[in-house]
C-alpha cells in the first residue's frame, strides 16, 4: 500500500514539477527560428516564379479546348495547349527519340520544346510555333526562339501553366467568352506566358480576341 | 488528468473525514498541500478556458479567411503579401508572447498562457493559408498532398521549438492528411522528377519514426504518440506492398506484412532509445499492438476473406519499384533489436535467463503462426478452409487471454477488449454462416446474456477485491 502511495506522490510531485519546468520563459529564438523557417517554405513558394517573372521572356500559346465538362475546376481555369497535346508532338522534329526513351510504363519524362516568335507583326498577340522537341535543354538559341519545359505525364505534357485562377465574380463571364471563342474562333484564344532561360514558364494573362485579362 | 480526478474525489472525501472528525485539521493540512487541493479548480477552469479560447481561435480564423476572401480580387499583388505576411507573423509573436507570460497555475487563472495558445494555434493554421494564397496569386500549379506536408513540415519545426503539444498534434494530423492524400494521387508514386516531396512520401515511416516519435517525448505528451504511431504503421504497409515488385513469393509479402508491424509495436521499449528513463510508452505501443492483432483476426476470421486473398497480376500495382525496402529494412532491424532486448535476462524479470516472458511468447506465437498461415495460403496451396479456422481459434484465445488478464490485474480495459473480441466473434460466425434464423436468434440472445451477467459478475469480483 505505501509503495503504491510513494508512487503516486512521485507521479503527482513530477507532473507538477514538470509543468514548472516547461513554463520557465522560453528565450525568443525558440520561437524565432521556426519562424523563420515558416517564412522561408511561405515565401519558397512564389520564388521560382518571381525569377522567371523578373528575367523571362514573353511567349504567347496557342490553347486547345479542354474537356468541356471538366472547364472550370475549383477556384482555377484549367488550361490546355497546343503544346500539351502528344498529337501535335508526334509531328514535331525530335519526337523519334523522345518517344524511344520513354518505357511502356511511363515514367515523367522531361521534354523541352523548342517555340519560334511568328514572323508576322500584327495588333493582337498570335501563339508561337513549335518547331522541336528535344530531351536535353537546347543551348545557343535565337533571339526568336525559346526552349520551354514540360512535363511527359503520359497522355499529355504538362508545363506547369495549366492553371489559372480567376476572381469569383468575373468567372462565369470569362468562362462563357472562353467558350464562345473556342467554338467560332479557336485559335484566338492564346495565353501569355513568361519563360526562363531554364525553360519554366509561368502565366502572365489570357488573351481572348481582343480582351485581355490579366490577374 | 486521472491524478486530477483522484485529487477531487480525494479533496471532497477529506472535506468529509474532517466534517466528521476522522481526522484532524493539521492532517486535512497535509493532504491540502501534498496534494494541491487549491489548484484543482484552477486545472478545471483552465481547461475549460483553453477549450474555449482555442474554439473561439479556429472561429476568429475562419471568420477573417473568409472576410479576406470575400474581398480578395479587390486588392493588389502587394497589398495581399503584406497582408498576409503581418497577420502571419503577428499572430505567431503575439501568441508567443502571451503564452509565456503566465504558468500554468497562476493566480490570473491562466488567460493570458490560453489565449496566447489560441493565437499560436491560429498561427499554425495561417501558415497553410499563407502557402495556399501564395500559391494562388503566382498562378502555381501545386499538389493538394504537397500543401499538407510542407505545412505539416512547418508546424512541426515551431512544435519543437516551443514545445506545445497542441502544435505538435497539429503538425502530426496534417502529415497524416498530407500522406494519405499523396497515396491517392496516382502522380505521386510514379516514375518521374525525384522531388523532395516523393522522398517524403516514400519514406514517411522513417520520418514519422524519426521526427514526430521523438516529439512526443519532447512534448511528453501520449495523444502525439499515439497519432505518430497512426502515421507510421500505416505508411509502413503502404512500403511493405512497394516489395511486391520485388520477385518476391506472395507469401513471404503477406507474412511480412503481417507479422512486422504487430511485433514491432509489442517490443516497443522506451529505454532502448539514448536519454529516455521511463516506459512511458510502452503501454500505449502494446495496446496499439493487441488492437491491430485483434482487427487482424477479426478482418480474417470470415472465410470469404481467405477466398479474396490472392494476388493476381503483379503488373497491376501501380508500384513501380521498391522504394519502401530501406524502411521495412530499418524497421525490420529495429524490431529484431527490440526482441533480442526482451529476451536479454535483466533484473525485471525473476529467472535470470534468456527467453520471453509468458505474454510475449504468446504474441509472438500468434504472429508468426498468422503470417505462416498466409505464406502458405498465398504461395504454397490455397487453405481458406484451415485458416479460417486457425484465425478463428486464434482469435477466441485472444479474446480469452485478455479476458483472464483483466480478471486477474482488475484491468476493466483489457477485460472489455475481451469481451468485444469475443462477443463479435460469436455474432459474426452466427452471422456469416447460412443456419436457421431460430439458431440466430438464440445465439445473439444468449450472447447478450452471456455478456451482461459477465459484466456484473467482474465488476463484483473488482469491488470484492478491494
Amino acid at each position: 500500500m505505501s509503495e503504491l502511495d510513494s508512487q503516486n506522490i512521485q507521479e503527482i510531485q513530477t507532473s507538477v514539477a514538470q509543468k514548472e519546468i516547461t513554463t520557465k520563459k522560453l528565450p525568443f529564438w525558440r520561437l524565432g527560428i521556426p519562424l523563420l523557417l515558416q517564412l522561408a517554405l511561405i515565401l519558397s513558394v512564389p520564388a521560382q516564379a518571381v525569377y522567371t517573372y523578373i528575367t523571362g521572356k514573353t511567349v504567347i500559346l496557342q490553347t486547345m479546348p479542354v474537356d468541356p465538362y471538366d472547364f472550370l475546376r475549383g477556384y482555377y481555369q484549367t488550361l490546355n495547349y497546343e503544346i500539351s497535346e502528344i498529337d501535335t508532338l508526334k509531328t514535331l522534329p525530335g519526337w523519334e527519340e523522345v518517344a524511344e526513351e520513354s518505357p511502356k510504363i511511363s515514367a515523367n519524362k522531361i521534354v523541352y520544346v523548342t517555340l519560334e516568335k511568328p514572323k508576322t507583326e500584327s495588333e493582337l498577340p498570335i501563339a508561337w510555333k513549335p518547331i522541336k522537341i528535344s530531351l536535353e535543354k537546347p543551348e545557343n538559341l535565337p533571339e526568336n526562339q525559346i526552349a520551354i519545359r514540360g512535363e511527359y505525364q503520359g497522355w499529355n505534357v504538362e508545363y506547369g501553366v495549366e492553371q489559372y485562377y480567376m476572381p469569383e465574380n468575373q468567372r462565369e463571364q470569362i468562362n462563357q467568352e472562353i467558350n464562345i471563342t473556342q467554338q467560332t474562333q479557336p485559335e484566338a484564344f492564346v495565353v501569355e506566358v513568361k519563360v526562363d532561360e531554364k525553360g519554366k514558364a509561368i502565366p502572365m494573362s489570357l488573351w481572348v480576341r481582343d480582351r485581355n485579362y490579366r490577374f | 488528468m486521472t491524478n486530477e480526478k483522484f485529487r477531487r474525489q480525494l479533496r471532497q472525501e477529506a472535506n468529509l473525514w474532517r466534517e466528521e472528525a476522522l481526522i484532524d485539521d493539521s492532517l486535512y493540512q497535509q493532504l491540502a498541500e501534498r496534494y494541491q487541493f487549491n489548484s484543482l479548480e484552477q486545472a478545471a477552469s483552465n481547461r475549460f478556458v483553453l477549450i474555449l479560447f482555442s474554439l473561439g481561435g479556429i472561429l476568429l480564423g475562419l471568420g477573417v479567411i473568409t472576410f479576406v476572401a470575400a474581398n480578395w480580387q479587390d486588392w493588389s499583388k502587394a497589398v495581399k503579401l503584406t497582408l498576409l505576411l503581418t497577420v502571419f507573423l503577428g499572430v505567431n509573436i503575439i501568441g508567443f508572447y502571451l503564452w509565456r507570460a503566465e504558468t500554468n497555475t497562476s493566480s490570473t487563472g491562466g488567460v493570458k498562457r490560453r489565449f496566447g495558445e489560441g493565437l499560436l494555434i491560429f498561427g499554425a493554421l495561417s501558415l497553410g493559408a499563407n502557402i495556399a494564397l501564395m500559391a494562388q496569386m503566382f498562378h502555381i500549379s501545386g499538389s493538394p498532398y504537397g500543401l499538407f506536408l510542407v505545412w505539416g513540415l512547418g508546424v512541426l519545426a515551431m512544435a519543437y521549438g516551443i514545445q506545445l503539444t497542441s502544435l505538435g498534434l497539429i503538425a502530426t494530423v496534417l502529415m497524416i492528411i498530407g500522406y494519405w492524400q499523396g497515396v491517392a494521387d496516382g502522380n505521386a508514386f510514379r516514375a518521374g522528377e525525384y522531388s523532395g516531396l516523393k522522398f517524403l512520401l516514400e519514406h514517411t515511416a522513417i520520418i514519422a519514426g524519426l521526427l514526430f516519435i521523438p516529439l512526443a517525448y519532447w512534448c511528453q505528451s501520449r495523444i502525439i504518440f499515439v497519432f505518430s504511431l497512426l502515421l507510421l504503421i500505416p505508411a509502413l504497409e503502404v512500403n511493405i506492398a512497394t516489395l511486391l515488385s520485388l520477385n518476391l513469393p506472395f507469401g513471404l509479402w503477406g507474412a511480412i506484412a503481417i507479422i512486422l508491424p504487430i511485433l514491432l509495436l509489442w517490443g516497443y521499449d522506451d529505454t532502448l532509445f539514448p536519454y529516455i528513463e521511463s516506459r512511458r510508452f510502452q503501454p500505449l505501443a502494446r495496446s496499439f499492438a493487441l488492437w491491430l492483432l485483434g482487427i487482424l483476426f477479426f478482418s480474417f476470421s470470415f472465410h470469404d476473406s481467405w477466398e479474396f486473398l490472392t494476388i493476381t497480376d503483379p503488373d497491376d500495382k501501380i508500384v513501380r519499384a521498391a522504394f519502401g525496402l530501406i524502411d521495412v529494412i530499418l524497421l525490420g532491424l529495429l524490431m529484431l533489436w527490440e526482441w533480442f532486448n526482451l529476451a536479454k535476462p535483466s533484473p525485471i524479470r525473476p529467472t535470470q535467463v534468456w527467453g520471453f516472458d509468458q505474454i510475449s511468447t504468446i504474441i509472438y506465437g500468434f504472429s508468426v503462426i498468422s503470417g505462416v498461415i498466409t505464406y502458405w495460403h498465398l504461395s504454397i496451396y490455397q487453405i481458406p478452409v484451415v485458416a479460417t479456422l486457425i484465425f478463428n481459434i486464434q482469435m477466441f484465445l485472444l479474446g480469452g487471454g485478455l479476458i483472464r488478464i483483466g480478471l486477474a490485474k482488475g484491468n476493466r480495459n483489457a477485460f472489455w477488449s475481451g469481451m468485444v473480441l469475443l462477443t463479435s466473434q460469436v455474432v459474426s460466425r452466427t452471422l456469416e454462416y447460412n443456419t436457421e434464423l431460430l439458431f440466430k436468434a438464440f445465439v445473439l440472445i444468449l450472447c447478450g446474456i452471456g455478456v451482461m451477467i459477465a459484466g456484473f459478475w467482474f465488476e463484483r469480483h473488482l469491488s470484492r477485491q478491494h
